[in-house]
């Protein structure tokens, strides 16, 4: 919010220069964004509108902080004459307007502003218009309290305030044209709309120049409902931000005092003055105990400091009763944000000087510490996954719809029902969906980092996101991706990372299952991820998987044990079989291992070919280990497994041994 | 006895075959140890007429010179044949190791520190309800406070998002679903399953409806501090706040610099900027007292309970921290960029 220094010094005439004016004002009341000039640019806290935005309440603020003696005009000064009925004022929402006062004036003439007012104004980013509708808006900047002024002549009977009809529409003073529906209030006459109420006048009742006799209006709107309808006509005015906000209806009487005094120093009369009030409008009064307070804090408040604070914020108290350390404090209507011990605390922590608190220990209970287990598994991921060559990346959680169409392709969820969750208001088409996988963006990052690399190991762990049926899921994932130009055997690398992670992060029982073009991850029937590949342009191969995270943790056990080391030598025998190729590797390793799975301590696939020559064959090496617990194994031990072997998987495979 | 001349054959060839330091040993014990061939011949001289004496033993105590001569000279070529044939000033070959994400690295710093002082953590949804985002935070609805946080909406039908007017009428703000727009949700989650005294930090990834740019992302990561007790004061919060950023920041000087601020779930407000190293001053965190409203929608009794909560964004600690000059690139998937954590 714009403020003119130039003002405040009318206000507080022996303010320091706007600098200094700023820097204090960061310290102890709210942030000043800029000083351009005479312009300075404050940060009104959002509940604080009605005592701050206005220039007097910048003001009353730089008197507390530099011990000035502030004279504001919430005293009221001078007597007015009481309602005669020139205006008759018919509330008919009284919960949107709790208030709606007005005086009556007649004008000698309407001229222009002096010079240094249309600064000002010009200063706060306010157009001149006339000297009228200038004072209105100067008393605004002054008070915070927003003013209109109508064209008396153009009023037809009464001042109604009531919600617009269907089909309403008001052209405002900037010429605009605007529909209003039925939860917008409006001013009107007899006729017709006068103005938006709250939020901006209408330009057949403006003052112009030939105006004779004024109703200036001052009221209070229902903050919740002039944001509303200043959202749904996409208009935001200075009026309409004071009252979003939520402005005491206290602020009417010391803007209108205000508007009369100057108006009648400009040579206007006021004939007529009308207040309806819906609302009780009193001050608070809030104890403020000196104990709470360095309980709360952490020291302790000197008296003296407190009540010169409290004078110069416009509070008045009674004397502190002997010895309980309370003073009970009276909070002006206006000063609508305090509303408890903590609100008085904070007006004096604040005013004493944050950066002047002691900094200081807190006793603390000894109950350990301890971090939700997610984080402790995603360390143990992330530690094995970059101790294997990953490197991590974190993806946006939005994506589009050619991912969209990539994560059902690599169809990740096994669910398959699930649908992407979607944003409301998406920046963009292709952040509009929440990602469902991992995965589709980790091949987005392949394609961006293939020119700089001709192989490819990533990884993100992060929340996804899918709609079930009636319900919005959200679960942790992890998605790797090995890419390179080495072909398909990337995704038994990539399995082999599955296995040595599950096992590392204490996952005892898992098996890999083939299922069509990809490998399920599977313990017991709970299907913790998936492992599959694609295809790239310029000879890329990706293979990627993808693991839910939070499944994975309810497998996880810590459950390790120590094998007695072998004692006794191992036999280790390579056969070379030629199979058919529709017979798959892991079944013939399973057939071997059953052979004898006590001295069987290992098979391992050591070379695979498939050649033309062999006329439809695959010709497989595997490297089988034999190991006796209790004893050196002989030769003759060993030939005989391995004729054993061959057996089988002649039986089995119609096998060939080589 | 053998002759200094057949001592002097013998050891000869023997020197030649030997091709490691142990066996050079055992050469040099056999001649000239302490019961060596050649000692023996030595030590014996005292027994010889003054003759035979004044003419062998010269020669034997050039024998030894020659062979202790020898030894080392066979030392030092072994030294030179064990040298590598590489070229030593040729660069290291490139070991492939992976490289963690800067903001797992702060977010290990975080974690690590909080830890230290007693301070558990603990994870919270990114979709949450605009029940905990805003009302439970005592965000007035139809409020511009509520404006400070520019949200993202989930699409619900039930609560039919096309137009803002008819989500005001949505009366059910705990099944209204949105983009969590901060960490501080997790205040009154955790509150509601937990007794004080406690003290924890919640690290996550937030969201906001805005326009993209070198300081800002639609997602991003933030720190919600928050502990609850007796007696915890704003002192106690600035203690805290301190010891962080020094660990933080090890080895440079830090200074604070504390504001008044306003949100709607703390009171004091406090903003909290630091200068690293006397540099410029940084806005880094937003802290402050829990607001008596948050304690009451949590279910205390604020006049029972007492404490601070303070936020602060990891990306921007990592860009200070690493001097990192655009957020994006957290984002970017840019493996040259992780690859220099």
């Amino acid at each position: 919010m714009k403020f003119s220094y130039t003002l405040i010094k009318r206000l507080l005439p022996h303010v320091p220069p706007a600098k200094k004016l700023a820097e204090s004002l960061n310290s102890y009341s709210f942030e000043v964004e800029s000083v351009e000039g005479d312009m300075l640019d404050i940060k009104i806290p959002a509940n604080q509108y009605s005592a701050m935005a206005s220039h007097a309440g910048i003001a009353r603020e730089a008197s507390a902080i530099f011990r000035l003696s502030f004279k504001d005009f919430s005293k009221k000064s001078g007597k007015f004459p009481a309602n005669k009925g020139f205006v008759k004022v018919k509330i008919e929402e009284t919960e949107k307007c709790p208030r709606y006062a007005t005086r009556v004036f007649d004008l000698k003439n309407v001229g222009e502003s002096s010079v240094e007012i249309k600064k000002i104004l010009q200063t706060c980013g306010i157009n001149s218009v006339n000297a009228i509708v200038d004072l209105m808006n100067l008393v605004m900047l002054e008070t915070g309290q927003p003013l209109h002024a109508f064209d008396a002549a153009k009023i037809k009977g009464a001042i109604h305030i009531r919600n617009a009809k269907k089909g309403e529409h008001i052209e405002t003073l900037d010429k605009k044209t605007y529909a209003l529906d039925s939860s917008t209030l409006v001013i009107a006459d007899d006729e017709h709309a006068l103005a938006i109420a709250g939020i901006k006048g209408g330009l057949y009742s403006g003052v112009t120049k030939d105006t004779k006799r004024i109703v200036v209006e001052a009221a209070n709107f229902d903050g919740v409902s002039v944001y509303k309808s200043s959202r749904v006509l996409k208009l935001i005015t200075d009026a309409s931000l004071h009252y979003a906000h939520g402005i005491s209806p206290a602020l009417v009487e010391i803007g209108l005092d205000r508007a009369t005094n100057l108006l009648i120093k400009s040579g206007a009369k006021l004939i007529d003055t009308t207040d309806v009030c819906h609302t009780k409008i009193g001050d608070a009064i809030i104890d403020f105990d000196f104990t709470k307070f360095e309980h709360f804090i952490g020291i302790a408040a000197p008296l003296a400091d407190v009540k010169r604070f409290f004078i110069a914020l416009g509070f008045s108290f009674e004397p502190m009763k002997k010895g309980n350390g309370i003073i009970r404090v009276r909070i002006p209507a206006w000063r609508n944000d305090i509303e408890s011990g903590e609100d008085l605390y904070e007006e004096v922590a604040r005013l004493m000087g944050h950066n002047e608190l002691p900094k200081c220990p807190p006793h603390i209970s000894i109950a350990p510490a301890y971090e939700d287990d997610v984080f402790i598994l995603k360390d143990k991921v992330r530690a094995i996954l970059s101790q294997t060559g990953f490197d991590e990346v974190y993806n946006s959680s939005f994506y589009g719809t050619s991912e969209v169409a990539l994560a059902s392709e690599v169809d990740i969820t096994a669910e398959k029902n699930a649908t992407h969750v979607e944003v409301e208001n998406p920046v963009s088409d292709d952040r509009a969906f929440l990602r469902k996988s991992i995965v589709p963006l980790l091949m987005k990052n392949l394609e961006d980092n293939a020119r700089y690399y001709d192989t490819l190991r990533i990884f993100e762990i992060g929340n996804v996101f899918a709609n079930h049926k009636e319900k919005k899921e959200e679960y942790l994932a992890l998605g790797a991706l090995i890419a390179g130009k080495k072909g398909d055997v990337l995704i038994l690398e990539l399995k082999g990372v599955v296995d040595e992670l599950l096992r590392s992060c204490g996952i005892n029982s898992f098996s890999f299952c083939e299922n069509g073009h990809s490998i399920r991850i599977e313990s017991g029937k709970i299907i913790l991820g998936t492992i599959g590949g694609k295809h790239f342009s310029r000879g890329w191969t990706a293979a990627y998987f993808e693991i839910d995270v939070e499944k994975m943790l309810a497998f996880t056990e810590e459950r390790r044990e120590y094998t007695p080391l072998k004692r006794f030598p191992a036999i280790i025998r390579d056969i070379s079989v030629l199979l058919g190729r529709d017979a798959r590797i892991g079944d013939v390793i399973e057939e071997i291992e059953e052979v004898n799975s006590d001295l069987i301590e290992a098979v391992d696939l050591i070379d695979e070919y498939k050649d033309e020559k062999l006329g439809g064959k695959q010709s497989i090496t595997f490297r089988i280990i034999f190991q006796a617990d209790d004893r050196t194994l002989t030769d003759g031990e060993a030939n005989t497994m391995v004729e054993k072997i061959s057996q089988a998987l002649r039986a089995k495979f119609g096998a060939e041994m080589r | 006895m053998n002759s200094i001349s057949e001592i002097k054959d013998s050891f000869t060839k023997e020197l030649d075959a030997v091709s490691d330091v142990a066996a050079l040993e055992k050469i040099r014990v056999a001649y000239v140890g302490r019961n060596g061939t050649l000692t023996a011949v030595l030590r014996s001289l005292g027994d010889l007429p003054l003759d035979e004496r004044k003419k062998i033993g010269p020669l034997a105590q050039a024998l030894r010179k020659e062979i202790e001569d020898a030894l080392i000279e066979k030392i030092a070529s072994f030294a030179e044949q064990s040298k590598f044939s590489v070229d030593l000033t040729a660069p290291g070959k490139k070991i492939s190791r992976g490289h963690l994400h800067p903001l797992t690295l702060i977010e290990k710093d975080f974690r690590q520190i909080f830890s230290s002082m007693n301070f558990s953590v603990i994870d919270g949804p990114e979709i949450e309800s605009e029940y905990y985002n805003f009302d439970a935070l005592n965000v007035a609805p139809n409020h511009p406070a509520r404006d400070m946080w520019d949200t993202f909406w989930i699409k619900q039908p039930e609560f039919d998002g096309s137009n803002t007017s008819s989500r005001d009428e949505a009366k059910n703000t705990k099944k209204h679903l949105l983009l969590r727009t901060h960490t501080s949700p997790n205040q009154a989650r955790f509150m509601r399953e937990h007794t004080p005294p406690f003290q924890i930090i919640v690290p996550g990834r937030v969201f906001r409806y805005e326009a993209t740019d070198a300081g800002h992302e639609i997602n991003f990561y933030q720190v919600e501090g928050l502990m609850v007790g007796k007696d915890i004061t704003l002192a106690n919060l600035k203690f805290v706040i301190e010891e962080f950023f020094k660990k933080f920041f090890k080895g440079k000087k830090v200074e604070f610099r504390y504001r008044p601020s306003y949100f709607p779930f703390t009171e004091p407000s406090i903003e909290v900027d630091i200068k690293i190293a006397g540099g410029k001053w940084l806005e880094v965190m937003g802290a402050g007292m829990v607001h008596p409203h948050v304690f009451e929608y949590a279910g205390y009794n604020p006049r029972e309970w007492q404490g601070f909560a303070f936020g602060m964004g990891m990306d921007r600690l990592a860009m200070i921290k690493y001097n990192i000059p655009d957020i994006r690139l957290f984002y970017s998937g840019d493996v040259r960029f992780i690859k220099q954590f």
